[in-house]
């Protein structure tokens, strides 16, 4: 993707956003100024939306931190984004001891690249660490397959 | 009821024991969250929001607010001994600060943090007890064309005094509005934007926002960058070497004074906060310094002036949220939050319906700013090594953090996935240049506005004139035009007048 594309990526994301918003909200009733509808006030907003991502659109970024990365930065992040995702989805099943310490693991020795033992060691004690705290003040955490 | 008799009632409140143990750990807590960077006071309040529901009110707000004043003090201690900011506020300290560490000066440059931070955050308390009473007084007047108008006028000036391009700024407000229109519409009850869904109807949840704006992007941003290791100044040992020297101090005094006007003022504008305060106050001294040059080589009032700046404007941040019931930037948008879980709406009622909640909380941050002045001077030596932290470890901690704050909210995976969602999108608009501040302030501000435009327009039988013909609303309506005009005149008169060269800041 050319630099000067890669700058105005941003903006005609939120200039789509918009209008998709205006479509969806199109089924609302707009009402009038005398009696502003439920789809009054979000018409006023995408059009607001629209117009100021249209200006930012037309005017991309000169500078700004829009390289590409260091190399792996990409594969990296949406990694991580994965592993999130899958905690979100196993948390009630497996519990919160399990899911972190998985996680936690993950974070350290694949991504951090802290070695195997610390990285095992890290994510028994910070898991139960963080289940012992946050349920003691009063949040209660999945307990998952292990009851606990 | 006098001032003094406020005070008093306060101190009563905010010296009982159980509030003390708070406020000291709501200010140990912004300290590290300070030193550590990544993890803000946003993302940490997010955190412990849930888990003020069993505390009293009065507790919870006072531990919550040490939290945001206690990072300030955090992030200078990093920014003078690594050249990394621990809060974005303290962007400005690193220049001057980490050159004095450099030269063997860490110890004054902490200590006139920490000095300055403290005389600030004083000052700022005072004006805060000044001027809180009389705005919350005339806000009584405040209708909704009023309350509109001053949504309006916030909105613009967050996306006018923030970092980054004014449209971007913008319409990340508009993204923002667009964002708090999702669940049920607040006058009829019609859902709007849920795509069927019934969790979607109590709308989008603020905590697992902030945490993933705040918290989960930097996580992403910290795993993307390969972290390079740092210079760090040696910490001073022992608290003799964190006294300043007699020229130093003289120096300083001036900054101090200076920065503590500036950044009280400043702080009480919506969105500009502690960050644009260090930046006006460090430009300004810079400006009317003799030796100008001095600055970003080791200048002391180059760490006095922002640091100053910055905790006053934390003290002044409080008075729009107390007064009027809006919140000036992210943290006081949080601050709302916990009031309302509480089940209490600041606002100009707040004085008279809850005095004690009022000043226990404003008396509560004298003696929090005492607690992080004997905490932060013997200490920094430690707090020092924590900054250190490995980005190994500090990814985890960030990420695990948000993962509990965003699920403690309803106790519901869901608000994880919610959080992770904003994480992606905070991480790919840092990357191209968006703010996050006006999205999150708008998203807060947008359920006010959109009822206060509609009651107005049902009230004036659909004429747009009541924003202009009530006075209230016509002032601000019209320092809203002006701010939006200002610009563009500025720009006109630019192409026609030749172009004069402008000091740099740095």
């Amino acid at each position: 993707m050319t630099q000067a594309l890669r700058g105005r990526l941003p903006a005609a994301v939120l200039v789509g956003i918009g209008l998709a918003a205006l479509y969806e909200g199109s089924g609302l009733s707009f009402g009038s100024v005398r009696q502003p509808g439920s789809g009054f006030y979000p018409t006023l907003v995408c059009v607001a939306l629209i117009v100021f991502a249209g200006i930012a659109l037309a005017n991309p970024p000169r500078t700004g931190r829009i390289d590409g990365g260091p190399s792996g930065g990409h594969a990296r992040v949406w990694l991580v984004v994965a592993a999130v995702a899958v905690y979100a989805w196993a948390l009630t099943p497996a519990g919160f001891l399990l899911c972190t310490a998985a996680l936690l693991v993950l974070l350290l020795r694949g991504i951090g690249g802290v070695s195997w033992p610390i990285s095992l060691a890290t994510a028994a004690i910070g898991s139960i660490a963080c289940y012992v705290l946050f349920t003691r003040l009063g949040m209660p955490l999945p307990t998952g397959v292990l009851g606990f | 009821m006098s001032i003094l008799e406020s005070l008093a009632l306060g101190f009563s409140v905010s010296l009982e024991p159980m509030n003390l143990a708070y406020c000291f750990l709501g200010v140990l807590l912004g300290t590290l969250v300070g030193v550590l960077p990544g993890l803000g006071s946003a993302a940490t309040i997010a955190l412990l929001l849930p888990v003020t529901y069993t505390m009293s009110t009065t507790s919870a707000l006072i531990m919550l607010a040490g939290i945001w004043y206690g990072s300030m003090y955090g992030g200078s201690t990093t920014a003078i001994l690594l050249r990394v900011p621990g809060e974005s506020a303290s962007v400005m300290t690193c220049m001057d600060g980490y050159e004095m560490a450099r030269r063997g000066r860490a110890g004054a440059a902490l200590g006139i943090a920490a000095f300055g931070s403290f005389i600030a955050g004083t000052l700022g308390l005072v004006g805060l007890i000044l001027l809180a009473p009389p705005l919350a007084e005339l806000a009584l007047d405040f209708g909704p064309p009023e309350y509109f108008a001053l949504t309006l006028l916030g909105l613009t000036l967050v996306s006018y005094l923030g970092a980054g391009a004014v449209p971007k700024a913008l319409a990340m407000a508009a993204l923002g509005l667009l964002l708090g229109t999702v669940g049920l519409d607040p006058v009829r009850s019609e859902a709007r934007f849920t795509f069927g869904s019934l969790t979607l109807q109590g709308g989008i949840e603020l905590i697992p926002m902030v945490m993933g704006l705040f918290g989960m992007s930097q996580v992403l941003l910290l795993v993307h960058s390969r972290p390079v290791a740092g210079e760090f100044a040696r910490a001073p040992r022992g608290l003799r070497a964190l006294l300043p020297e007699r020229r130093e101090w003289r120096d300083a005094a001036g900054a101090i004074g200076r920065g503590s006007v500036i950044g009280f003022l400043v702080g009480i504008l919506p969105g500009a906060g502690g960050t644009i305060s260090s930046y006006v106050a460090y430009a300004l001294e810079k400006r009317r310094s003799a030796h100008p040059e001095r600055f970003g080589h080791g200048a002391i009032e180059g760490v006095a002036a922002p640091e100053s700046a910055n905790n006053a404007a934390t003290a002044s941040g409080f008075i729009p949220l107390l007064t009027l019931g809006l919140p000036a930037n992210v943290v006081m948008a949080l601050m709302l939050g916990a009031f309302m879980l509480h089940g209490i709406t600041p606002g100009p009622t707040l004085l008279a319906q809850k005095p004690e909640m009022f000043w226990g909380l404003i008396t509560s941050m004298f003696v929090g700013n005492l607690m992080l002045l004997v905490l932060n001077l013997p200490l920094i030596g430690l707090f020092a090594k924590l900054a250190r932290l490995p980005t190994p470890y500090l990814v985890p901690l960030i990420a695990v953090a948000c993962l509990i704050g965003a699920y403690g909210v309803n106790n519901n995976p869901f608000d994880i996935l919610v959080m992770l969602g904003f994480g992606v999108f905070g991480f790919y608009a840092e990357r191209f240049g968006f703010s996050l501040a006006p999205l999150v302030l708008a998203f807060v501000l947008g359920p006010l506005m959109e009822t206060s435009l509609r009651q107005s327009l049902i009230i004036s039988d659909g004429a747009f004139a009541i924003f202009a013909t009530r006075p209230i609303s016509g002032v601000l309506l019209g320092l809203t035009v002006l701010m939006v005009a200002m610009p563009l005149v500025r720009r006109l008169a630019g192409q026609r007048a030749p172009r004069r060269a402008v000091p740099p800041l740095a």
